[in-house]
């Protein structure tokens, strides 16, 4: 298991390497830079005529005029040693300081939903798997279709009617403005959790819908296992023999999916937070990227791909600890 | 549990009685009775083979001894399954427990265990064989017991274990499960006890699936075609294997196969099944020198003299009707070179009994 730990800490590190310098490469394609954009902002309308000097000395200004492998050296730099993302050119501070707020939205977002997605689909499929062809299984196979046809926008906007018009909660943001700068408490817990369903909810539902299908089909084809039959054979108690045997295993596909499920949150996450107009970073990500903020944008990328790549590891780990297989074949 | 009075005078050395097992399953495309009245008795330290080819309701009508049947199965409420456990003379009926009662678990892999033709599948591949071993014996077996006493002394062990409800200790039943495997002949068993089923060979598979089922000393055996899978020699050595345990625990075995050639071997009695009916019964001396049944003689005359062993049968030309279009009369008779028209077609025959406790169900005898 060390090896394996090992193994895949290593593979994890290699691949944050890559992933850093093609979100350099992909923050250096667009033609222009900040500066050309900042010279233009400042002074187009005003009359003044701007020279191809004026353009560098912004660009000196901004650090851009160096050659692209120094900058990229610069910048991991300082993001290995001290944390720091550097400085956002549009928001004139540091790209920590505009990202704080928001990495911890859509970490918050990210969690509520995965958690949501395996509490309801898990227990549910197997329960449905176990009492096949009872209502709840008709239920859930009824439903899943529909989580699975519905647009999640759609369904945003509807939370959204819903939650305003009957329960009067204000959506948009972490917290009710009372809480906004209140010290942490268990009011305030409460009151981020509530903020926090609307947009778990809708993109916990077709996650859910899809999960719901694949538990249900992997329970069923480990409940006619003969190693089930043998367990039974042994006098075990039926619930015991359910939870040890099938249910163990019919876990193993939502588990492999962890990063999927994260990779897919992170694309539709901006959408949604759109509709339920919350701070996150999907929305910030587009917009310093048009900005040519390149910076943020670069931050976002490398934190949203760290995040689907631990991820993806936590989902390898825990695989390899329910299937004792993959831990001698896997490294 | 309930004993029930011994009505009947039976020979004291009966384990099991079953009469008139009767299953059907429901299935989408109707109901199915792939068992249809199936008698037998299985004496005490002695084994009974089952041979017929494949779906004739060997599996069913066993798994239907331990309610091991799945949901959409319907055992008939008048079928008895009179196991006689106790060694008291009183029974019990199996068919009357509820399923997954406390009293099912009990009997099942605590008195009567089973091994599968799969050894691979009859494992779970995610945890150690010594983690189902001990499972095991934990469920069934109380602290302070030996691996291998006498059945009697065992037996009562464990009536008392279930009363005090003292599970034996993890560690304790650890041991245990290490001296099963040494028992069944798997070498460095300290080692094998924490290895996953993937790391083990076939034939070890199997002497593991034994050392699980026997771990808890069972009164019967229910082989379900433990060595279809595995090659000639470790064929052999496992049937060794499960003749000395037999031996040493004083246990009944129920023993199927499709292979006739085997069942010579390793059956006191032999039962011929064929579309969920039992058409010949007798000692095995008897049933193989002179077969009565034609279906019989067409499995005995499919054994190839020389290597009779490794072969499948093919016995009887034609091919078994689905059980969706079970012939009427005799349920052989469209295979049969001996069919008498207008009659073999048309009722289905009584069993005629023979001399030696043997009987056979076909009009040639009636
Ligand atoms: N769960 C089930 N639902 C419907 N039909 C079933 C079910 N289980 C078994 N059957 C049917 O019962 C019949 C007898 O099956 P069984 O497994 O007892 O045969 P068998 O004699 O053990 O054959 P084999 O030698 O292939 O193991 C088969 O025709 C099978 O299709
Ligand atoms: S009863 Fe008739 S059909 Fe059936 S085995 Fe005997 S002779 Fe053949
Ligand atoms: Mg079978």
């Amino acid at each position: 298991m060390l090896r394996f730990l090992v193994h895949r800490i290593f593979g994890l590190l290699v691949t944050m390497f890559f992933v850093s310098i093609m979100v350099f490469i992909i923050m250096e394609l667009p033609p222009g830079d900040y500066a050309d954009r900042y010279a233009f902002r400042k002074f187009s309308g005003t009359g003044v005529n701007v020279t191809q000097g004026d353009i560098d000395n912004i660009r000196h200004g901004f650090g851009l005029d160096r050659p692209a492998h120094i900058r990229y050296a610069q910048w991991m730099t300082g993001i290995l040693t001290r944390f720091d993302f550097g400085e956002s050119f549009a928001y004139e501070t540091s790209v920590n300081h505009v990202i704080g707020q928001r990495l911890w939205m859509t970490l918050a977002i990210l969690y509520t939903t995965l958690i949501l997605t395996y509490v309801l689909s898990i227990p549910i499929a197997i329960y449905a798997a176990v009492n096949r062809h009872s209502s709840v299984d008709y239920s859930l196979t009824v439903v899943s279709y529909l989580g699975l046809a519905l647009p999640n926008f759609l369904l945003a906007l509807v939370m959204l009617y819903v939650s305003v018009t009957v329960f009067d909660t204000s959506v948009g943001g972490l917290f009710s403005p009372e809480y906004e700068k209140a010290p942490w408490s268990l009011v305030k817990l409460g009151d981020m959790l509530q903020h926090l369903i609307i947009p778990a909810v809708v993109l916990a539902w077709s996650a859910t819908a899809l999960q719901l299908q694949t538990v249900r089909a992997t329970m069923l084809d480990e409940l006619n296992k003969l190693s089930v039959t043998a367990a039974r054979a042994r006098g075990i108690p039926e619930w015991k023999v359910l939870m040890k045997y099938p249910a163990r295993l019919a876990v193993n596909p939502v588990v492999s999916t962890i990063g999927f499920d994260v990779n897919r949150i992170f694309s539709e996450l901006p959408i949604v937070a759109l509709v339920l107009g919350l701070p996150e970073l999907g929305e910030l990500l587009i917009q310093s990227y048009l900005d040519l903020d390149m910076y943020v944008a670069g931050a976002i990328l490398m934190m949203l791909t760290f995040f689907i790549v631990i991820m993806n590891f936590v989902s390898d780990v825990a695989l390899a600890a329910l299937d004792p297989r993959i831990k001698l074949s896997g490294v | 549990m309930k004993p029930m009075p011994d009505k009947v005078p039976t020979p004291s050395d009966l384990l099991i009685d079953v009469q008139d097992l009767k299953v059907s399953f429901q299935t989408d495309e109707g109901l199915i009775t792939p068992v249809d009245g199936v008698t037998f008795q299985v004496r005490k330290g002695k084994t009974l083979g089952i041979v017929g080819e494949s779906g004739s309701g060997k599996s069913v009508s066993t798994r239907a001894m331990v309610k091991l049947l799945p949901k959409n199965a319907i055992v008939n409420p008048d079928s008895k399954i009179l196991f006689y456990g106790n060694g008291n003379g009183t029974c019990v009926d199996i068919n009357r427990l509820k399923a997954n009662s406390p009293e099912i678990r009990r009997i099942r892999g605590g008195e009567i265990a089973m091994i599968f033709q799969e050894p691979m599948a009859s494992f779970s591949p995610v945890y150690t064989i010594g983690n189902q071993i001990v499972e095991a014996i934990r469920q069934h077996r109380a602290s302070g017991m030996s691996p291998l006493a006498s059945t009697a002394t065992v037996g009562s062990q464990i009536m008392e274990s279930v009363q005090a409800q003292k599970k034996m200790k993890r560690n304790d039943a650890r041991d245990l499960a290490v001296e099963m495997l040494d028992r069944v002949g798997i070498a460095n068993p300290g080692m094998r006890v924490d290895q996953y089923p993937h790391e083990l060979s076939g034939g070890m598979r199997q002497r593991a699936m034994i050392a699980v089922a026997l771990s808890t000393h069972p009164k019967m055996l229910i082989a379900d075609e433990p060595t279809t899978a595995l090659d000639v020699t470790i064929q052999a050595q496992i049937i060794e294997l499960i003749r000395d345990l037999q031996k040493e625990l004083n246990m009944s075995v129920i023993f199927i196969t499709h292979d006739m050639g085997l069942i010579a071997r390793v059956a006191d009695v032999v039962a011929v099944m064929y579309l969920g009916v039992i058409v010949e019964r007798g000692r095995t001396d008897d049933l193989i020198n002179d077969p009565k049944h034609p279906y019989t003689r067409g499995l005995l005359d499919a054994i190839p003299r020389l290597d009779r062993l490794d072969r499948r049968l093919t016995p009887v030309a034609g091919d078994i009707p689905s059980p969706l279009e079970r012939p009427p009369g005799c349920p052989f008779h469209p295979r049969c070179p001996e069919r008498r028209a207008n009659l073999c077609d048309r009722e289905m025959p009584g069993r005629t009994q023979m001399e030696n406790n043997r009987f056979v169900r076909c009009f040639l005898y009636a």
